[in-house]
């Protein structure tokens, strides 16, 4: 364990990988700051970016732009009231009005801060459990790992969305995308319908930027009197008392801790991540609190649950990725996505076989977190004029960076056809309400999903063994039992709001 | 109505992929196949596809469902000519190289969905020019890629 820490620490001092890093706090804060950009898009645009690094260069970079787009939600939500993502959602409640009342440098300020040891809360998880459930992960064979592969996608795609049936269409649209092109085990090419470069299969970077980012800019362009103009600034000087919110974040260490337990083991659940967390988080701080009636009127408790309950997620998200190879979330499936690109197999055999990524993980959170920290004082008011550019002109500008980050990879143009039809499924599913996230979780799952089925149906052909050996039961009753509950609620929910 | 469409699309996929998967050959060596795992999933998609049509049709209102193309180009005017600047750039670039074909879609796209104003040509048209030659040389020197160069360049 501390052999890793020593590793990470040697593998993070250098220049070119802090530099980087800083760049990529700076472009994840933007990037979290525009409304309308997802932290995911920005993830998964910044990835071309890492192909010519070394992989703990890369992985920084990325951990970077995660760690930044987390608290640059916090801008846009508390001056502008719009949640930047939706993540920040919960952050609005209580920060606009503070800012309202003509606090904005509070409010930003305490914002900060509880991102800040949110992050250092999830870090300090992170680290104590990831290795753990690598453990016990190193003790299951491909039934398990089936199984547990279908327990994520269920309660990936039943969390997700406002419809149980159409989160998991989504989600077995994504594993179908996956099987396109050659089939891994027996080479033969499978539903090309005669395209010759589909024989390639379907590049999965080329899938997360059509339907993520492409859709996304897409449904952009639906208002159009937005799409001429930015959005308003808040005008006026910001002045942050940085010791003062510090010491009024760190006057509620049960809201902070219990907050940041919270989102990280929300993120550690996988499909559940910060959109869920900074809402529950701001739910449990008020019904944990003594005034819950001042809720929403602008006071610190409010702001603190929801930037230390999403910012903490982060941590949380990896625990699944770093230790069983399976993404929490779409931002921690770009960043295995990331990993396999620089050739690192995620999974249970990562701590052991590359200690230094691991190492850079956990070490380059707590820098990414420091550098988050400085940016946000030093630029909260610059960043203010970003989120100004219009909608014209980001719109053209991001999908030109969508068609480059798609050729990089293979250097093919098929890759660029792809990314258009992608663009355009992902519009037309976000359009019907259609989560995202179990698209692309299938994509990645996919494969891993086939072969441990088949490499089980190998071993022996008898199918009852995905139900008498118990890990593999417990998860698959764990997917149906999702499934069910997502159902119940929406259930309840319609119930609840016919009686209203 | 869209969901409903949706249903029906991801019904026939399921039905499509369903019978192309019979056509794989078969593994001696494996009882799954190549064609075992896409045929599970697409019997779970084509099942769940049928309840959400069934769902949406007993909500939809068949007298108001109406398709006026006219109606439909007109509110997602700025969406078409994004997506077809789009197909034209991609298309155009393996001719005329990534340079001309990413400066003629950046400029034309920012003309056509801005506000028209005679002052911005300059802004958008310095916009695209640093995008298409910023990402050319920083990709190609930083990242070693090699983007077409087209028919003007060669």
């Amino acid at each position: 364990m501390i052999d890793m820490f020593i590793l990470g620490i040697e593998q993070i001092l250098q220049f070119n990988l802090l530099f980087n890093m800083f760049l990529g706090v700076l472009a994840g804060i933007i990037a979290g700051a525009i409304p309308g950009f997802t932290i995911t898009m920005a993830i998964i645009l910044t990835l071309p970016f890492t192909f010519a690094m070394s992989p703990t260069v890369g992985i920084a970079t990325m951990l970077g732009v995660f760690v930044g787009g987390l608290s640059g939600g916090l801008i846009t939500a508390a001056l502008l009231g719009i949640p930047g993502t939706p993540s920040a959602v919960a952050t609005t409640f209580d920060a606009f009005p503070m800012v309202k009342n003509g606090q904005p440098g509070r409010a930003l300020g305490i914002g900060i801060w509880a991102s800040f040891f949110g992050s250092l809360i999830s870090m300090v998880l992170l680290i104590t459990l990831a290795p753990q459930v690598a453990n016990l992960a190193m003790k299951i064979g491909p039934w398990e790992y089936f199984s547990l592969i279908m327990f994520a996608l269920t309660i990936i795609a039943s969390i997700t969305g406002d419809s149980v049936i159409k989160g998991l269409l989504a989600g077995l649209l994504g594993l179908l995308i996956a099987t396109v092109g050659l089939d891994p085990l027996s080479g033969s090419a499978r539903f090309t319908f005669g395209i010759d470069f589909l024989e390639a299969g379907v590049p999965f970077l080329t899938v997360l930027i059509g339907i993520f980012a492409v859709s996304r800019l897409l449904s952009e362009l639906e208002n159009k009197e937005e799409v001429k103009q930015g959005e308003e600034l808040v005008s006026g000087k910001i002045k942050f008392e940085i010791f003062t919110s510090l010491k009024e974040v760190l006057s509620q260490p049960v809201n902070l801790i219990r907050s940041s337990l919270l989102g990280a083991l929300i993120g550690a659940i996988p499909g559940a991540g910060a959109s869920i967390a900074n809402i529950l988080a701001y739910d449990q701080a008020k019904k944990g609190s003594k005034h819950p009636e001042n809720f929403g009127t602008g006071i610190p408790d409010g702001i603190i649950a929801s930037e230390a309950g999403n910012n903490s997620t982060a941590g949380g998200g990896l625990i699944p990725m770093i230790a069983l190879g399976i993404p929490g979330s779409a931002v921690s499936a770009v960043m295995l996505a990331a990993l396999q690109i620089h050739g690192i197999n995620p999974g249970p055999m990562l701590i052991i076989n590359n200690p230094e990524i691991v190492g850079t993980i956990f070490v380059g959170f707590f820098i990414a977190t420091i550098f988050m920290l400085l940016i946000q004082f030093w630029g909260a008011r610059l960043f203010l004029k970003i989120t100004n550019i219009p909608k014209y002109i980001l719109v053209p500008t991001v999908m030109s960076l969508c068609v480059i980050g798609s050729y990089l990879l293979n250097n093919r143009f098929s890759d660029l056809y792809i990314l258009f039809v992608m663009g355009v499924i992902g519009y037309f599913l976000k359009k019907y309400n259609f989560s995202l996230a179990p698209v692309i979780l299938g994509v990645i799952l996919g494969p891993i999903a086939e072969t441990n089925l088949r490499r089980a149906m190998m071993t022996s052909s008898d199918w009852t063994l995905f139900f008498t050996r118990p890990i593999s039961l417990g998860f698959l009753i764990l997917g149906l039992l999702s499934i069910m509950y997502s159902i119940w609620q929406n259930f309840s929910v319609k119930k609840k709001s016919k009686i209203s | 109505m869209g969901e409903l469409i949706l249903g029906i699309l991801f019904l026939i996929l399921s039905i499509i992929i369903f019978l192309q998967a019979g056509n794989l050959p078969e593994s001696s060596y494996e009882p799954l196949g190549p064609s075992g795992f896409p045929q599970i999933i697409v019997i779970v998609m084509g099942i769940l596809s049928i309840f959400l049509i069934i769902k949406k049709l007993k909500n939809i209102d068949l007298s108001q469902a109406r398709l006026n193309f006219k109606d439909i180009f007109i509110k997602y005017k700025l969406i078409f000519i994004t997506l077809t600047n789009f197909a034209g750039y991609i298309f155009l670039m393996r001719l005329i190289g990534f340079r001309a074909s990413t400066f003629i879609f950046v400029f034309l796209t920012q003309l056509l969905l801005g506000p028209r104003d005679e002052k911005k040509y300059l802004i958008i048209g310095s916009i695209a020019l640093f995008i298409s030659l910023g990402s050319y040389y920083f990709f190609q020197n930083y990242l070693g890629v090699i983007f077409p160069t087209g028919i003007f360049f060669e």
